[in-house]
């Protein structure tokens, strides 16, 4: 509310001060004389909603026999009591709600010769633009102490007092001999729609540029106040204050950091649909990619591929997979080289994976994985023990297993009675596939199992 | 001098067929003759392979429903057939009269905003979103910012106000609608996430009124997926280009400062809690890399190159182990070029016998025709190390001589030793690089896949590492392009977020 707030007339009206009562109702005045241009009247400003019913009222002890008086924002009158107060006494008393949501005034008027000190109530209180401790701070806003650079920026609301024309002032505190940097205030306008303006009244001496306040005027633009500082090296602190306003909305006002935007950016990576075709060599283990056959080649083949004399397996994986360790199935083993005629495949004898010992009952069982399905032969499982590396496979296996179609996980129970080596390997009459060799240690205590037992392997 | 608010940054597509600054995008009208994977339109007169890499849409309003809004990426383009081949099949085969629009590269900005954020399913920005509820209010923009969730927004009649919120969040601000409202933007209650909306009062409810929809990102919008058929092509690997255009659109504010990076996959700084890693193929264990991505994916090493870092990547991971590629990308310095050394080249050092593929060529100065080209390039398979002042031949002819030897690395690091100790994070899928159009027209590569000229591309990730666009004027420009560095043998991987988040004050 501008003005000179001394009371003295519609312009220069008192501002209800919230904080001198409970719930804001009351506030407290004196009359200081009848004629002889002393006090005989006094003016207060409230800010009233629309649709809601205001009763206003003097209350004793005041100490005279007053009348009041309202008004509505243009002046014009609305209406008066003087003797219907609760409380008697000659207090006076009005009801009234307004149709339209703004500010309005009351008059208290001395109308006998006594006076003195005045008690006015309205209930419930007019709106207040104040910030009180207890309530949830609509306005308030500081730039934390940085560790090289003190406070450049804070800003308080005073306290409305008459006679004290800032309603709002931002100050920086002097450092190192630099006295004020910036302040806003508020200016004293009637009637103007906005009750806010902050001024600049100060030029920053040792920094220029750094902080800059002033309140944009737009009919229906939102930020009605903006204060910032512009990123800098040394004072990277960023600040931002802007007042979403609107006569309509209830926040009046809003802190924000730096405004952001986001321009969504996604997408997939494909791989494309087909296979890798590996060879890897039976004997060594070494692992050749030899191409990738598209899932819409036309024939599905790869032609005049080099590969080294040795045995290899034939390995497909999907173009998904991404794991090294990921084995797909042994399509075919061939020989390449003189060794096998010149690289005709073979029925394909698949290779033993995760070859591993678990202690069940106190025998030692032996399992072991395969992937090869692709029409294998009829073969076994040969599985070969000695107490030295490596376990010679050269004769007959020990133990034999039988393979069974689709069957990926085989064991057998080993009885057990010292540490030994395994060697296991699918065989037939006339070829062994790759070994896989496990120590098989021997304890009364059972061991831990690990979660993966790595074989070795070598090859057939 | 007030803060530009959240809605006034605007960007949009760029396109390479545009003649003026702000020029709509052609609207396409298919014929007949299309298929699944095929567009065919007389009206696209432009060269063989013109329009490959493109992103296109159908219309929200295209008579085949099936179609609406559908988005597409070009594989190639036959000009004498008139026809677009896509990466892949779309939902039916477009009919005659279809409508399309296409965009590519770089050049000029048009009209066309980049597209925010999927409502119900729908792009506000391509087919009409209005609530069942709340009548006379039209939906025309989500902001990326709201996120994903549920967007409630609520009419008070009372107040005559629209207001917004994400979830169990507060209510932003209301737009008063006591009048009808053209473009009117509701923020939701950060001040800064929003929506765009038409409203005619006269048929607003009488009553309170809220309305829900369900917000998503949207994929393929900007960037297309990165096509299988894009990569393990023994060639090395490549790299695409996009450019964002990015717009003052307040009237009379600055803004100041305006940063942007990109998103970068979730998962927390670590360190290599043991192994090391040369310039090849390896692999390493870090002390925790929970909830990071299980293959495909960059990281960069903060404590190599005196802090400059270095990357890699990750080919897969198998709980704190990380598999990485090989580095075998490099930059080579060239001078007295007397031949026009172009993209796909393969390129050999007469003495060095080092090979590799060539990804860009930076001309610096000189020219091939003078005999004095001097520039950059950057290598991809390479095998070897070229040396200084050695030839540097294409099929057996000496094209231009080496300016040094050549450096191997990978997005602009160079490739070092990592070890144990080392502090590591991850790295957004894309690069930035900063283009101020000189006189509204942006840099114009002859495809996705050339380098931007002029153009220095950087990681930046977060506020800190975030490239400086500067100050942008009221109605001003500024460009944004992103680099995608895809390896040979790259990873599959869904759901890749590169989005870039721009701020200012």
């Amino acid at each position: 509310m501008p003005g000179l707030e001394n009371g003295s007339s519609i312009q220069n009206a008192f501002s209800w001060d919230h904080t001198q009562y409970p719930g804001g109702t009351r506030v407290f005045g004196k009359l200081t004389a009848y004629g002889g241009g002393g006090n005989y009247q006094d003016y207060w400003a409230l800010y009233l909603l629309a649709g809601k019913t205001y009763v206003f009222q003097t209350r004793l002890p005041t100490a005279f026999d007053p009348y009041i008086y309202l008004y509505d924002s243009s002046g014009s009158y609305l209406l008066y009591d003087n003797n219907s107060g609760d409380d008697g006494g000659g207090m006076a008393k009005m009801t009234y709600t307004p149709t339209k949501e703004g500010w309005y005034y009351i008059v208290i008027y001395l109308y006998s010769g006594s006076y003195g000190s005045y008690i006015l109530e309205s209930v419930p209180a007019p709106q207040s633009f104040r910030v009180f401790a207890g309530s949830t701070a609509r306005f308030g806003t500081r730039i934390a102490l940085d560790a090289a650079v003190a406070a450049r920026f804070e800003a308080i609301r005073e306290k409305n007092a008459a006679g004290f024309g800032n309603r709002f002032s931002v100050y920086a505190p002097a450092q190192t001999g630099n006295a004020a940097r910036v302040s806003a205030r508020q200016a004293r306008e009637h009637a103007r729609a906005s009750r806010f303006e902050a001024v600049k009244i100060a030029t920053v001496v040792v920094s220029s540029g750094r902080y800059s306040a002033r309140q944009a005027r737009e009919g229906r633009h939102w930020a009605r106040f903006s204060a910032r500082s512009s990123q800098g090296l040394v004072l990277p602190g960023r600040f931002d204050v802007r007042q979403p306003a609107d006569g309509l909305v209830p926040a009046r006002f809003g802190v924000l950091g730096r405004v952001e935007g986001i321009v969504p950016t996604r997408n997939n990576a494909h791989v494309p649909p087909g296979w890798a075709l590996y060879a890897r060599n039976a004997d060594t283990g070494e692992v050749v990619r030899l191409g990738f056959i598209s899932a819409d080649a036309d024939p599905k083949q790869l032609a005049d591929v080099p590969l080294a004399d040795g045995v290899w397996e034939i390995e497909v994986r999907p173009a998904e997979w991404y794991w090294e360790e990921c084995r797909g199935r042994n399509v075919l083993t061939l020989i390449a080289g003189e060794i096998g005629g010149g690289g005709e495949p073979l029925q394909g004898l698949p290779a033993i994976q995760n070859l591993r010992r678990e202690i069940v009952s106190f025998q030692s069982v032996i399992k072991w994985n395969v992937v090869a399905e692709y029409e294998p032969g009829a073969f076994q499982f040969g599985l070969w023990f000695s107490p030295t590396s490596p376990v010679d496979t050269s004769g007959p296996p020990d133990q034999t297993v039988a393979y069974a179609a689709g069957q990926g996980e085989y064991q057998t129970v080993r009885a057990q009675t010292a540490p030994e080596y395994v060697a296991v390997a699918a065989y037939t009459p006339t070829e062994q596939g790759p070994a896989s060799e496990l120590f098989l240690d021997w304890d009364a205590v059972a061991p831990e199992s690990p979660a993966n037992q790595h074989a070795a392997q070598w090859g057939a | 001098m007030a803060t530009p608010t959240a809605d006034k940054l605007r960007v949009y597509f760029p396109s390479k067929n545009l003649a003026a600054d702000g020029d709509a995008l052609p609207t396409y009208t298919a014929d007949t003759g299309g298929a699944l994977n095929a567009i065919v339109d007389a009206a696209l007169t432009q060269a063989d392979g013109y329009w490959a890499g493109a992103v296109g849409w159908f219309l929200g309003n295209t008579p085949t429903a099936a179609l609406q809004g559908q988005f597409f990426h070009v594989k190639s383009f036959d000009a004498a057939a008139d026809k677009l081949t896509l990466s892949r099949d779309l939902p039916t085969v477009p009919a005659a009269g279809d409508t399309f629009r296409l965009v590519l590269g770089g050049n000029w900005r048009s009209s066309h905003e980049t597209f925010g954020m999927l409502m119900g399913g729908v792009l506000p920005e391509l087919k009409t979103v209005s609530g069942v509820n709340i009548t006379g209010v039209t939906i025309k923009k989500a902001s990326a910012l709201l996120g994903e969730g549920t967007l409630t927004v609520q009419y008070t009649r009372g107040l005559q106000i629209l207001r917004i919120k994400m979830g169990s969040q507060a209510l932003g601000v209301g737009l008063d609608v006591s009048a009808s409202v053209t473009d009117g933007i509701v923020f939701a209650a950060d001040g800064q996430a929003f929506i765009q909306v038409d409203v005619n009062a006269a048929s607003l409810p009488t009553v309170d009124r809220t309305d829900t929809w369900t917000l998503a990102y949207p994929e393929r919008t900007l960037t297309p997926d990165y096509e299988g058929y894009e990569t393990k092509n023994d060639v090395g690997g490549k790299t695409r280009y996009r450019l964002e255009c990015v717009r003052n659109a307040d009237a009379v504010d600055s803004m100041v400062d305006l940063t942007v990076y990109a998103g970068k996959p979730s998962g927390a700084a670590t360190t290599i809690a043991s192994g090391s890693l040369g310039t090849g193929a390896g692999s390493f264990d870090v002390t925790d890399a929970t909830g990071w991505p299980t293959k495909g994916f960059w990281l960069k090493n903060k404590t190599v190159n005196a802090g400059v870092g270095d990357c890699r990547y990750v080919n897969y991971r198998s709980g704190n182990t990380l598999y990485c590629l090989g580095v075998d990308w490099a930059t080579l310095a060239f001078n007295t070029g007397t031949s026009e050394i172009k993209q796909g080249d393969v390129l050999s050092g007469a003495t060095s016998g080092a090979t590799a593929v060539v990804d860009q060529v930076v001309l610096v100065s000189g020219t091939w025709a003078g005999g004095d080209a001097a520039g950059t390039l950057l290598l991809r398979k390479v095998v070897g190390t070229f040396q200084n002042a050695e030839y540097l031949r294409v099929s057996s002819v000496n094209m231009a001589r080496a300016g040094g030897a050549s450096a191997l690395g990978l997005r602009g690091y160079a490739a070092v030793a990592w070890a144990a100790g080392n502090a590591i994070e991850l790295l957004p899928d894309v690069d930035l690089g900063m283009n101020k159009p000189a006189a509204n027209q942006y840099e114009n590569p002859a495809a996705e896949t050339v380098q931007p000229a002029s153009v220095a591309f950087r990681a930046a990730w977060d506020k800190t590492t975030a490239l400086d666009l500067g100050n942008l004027a009221s109605g001003k420009l500024q460009g944004v392009w992103r680099r995608e560095w895809i390896m040979d043998g790259h990873q599959g991987r869904a759901g890749i977020v590169a989005d870039t988040r721009y701020s200012w004050s």
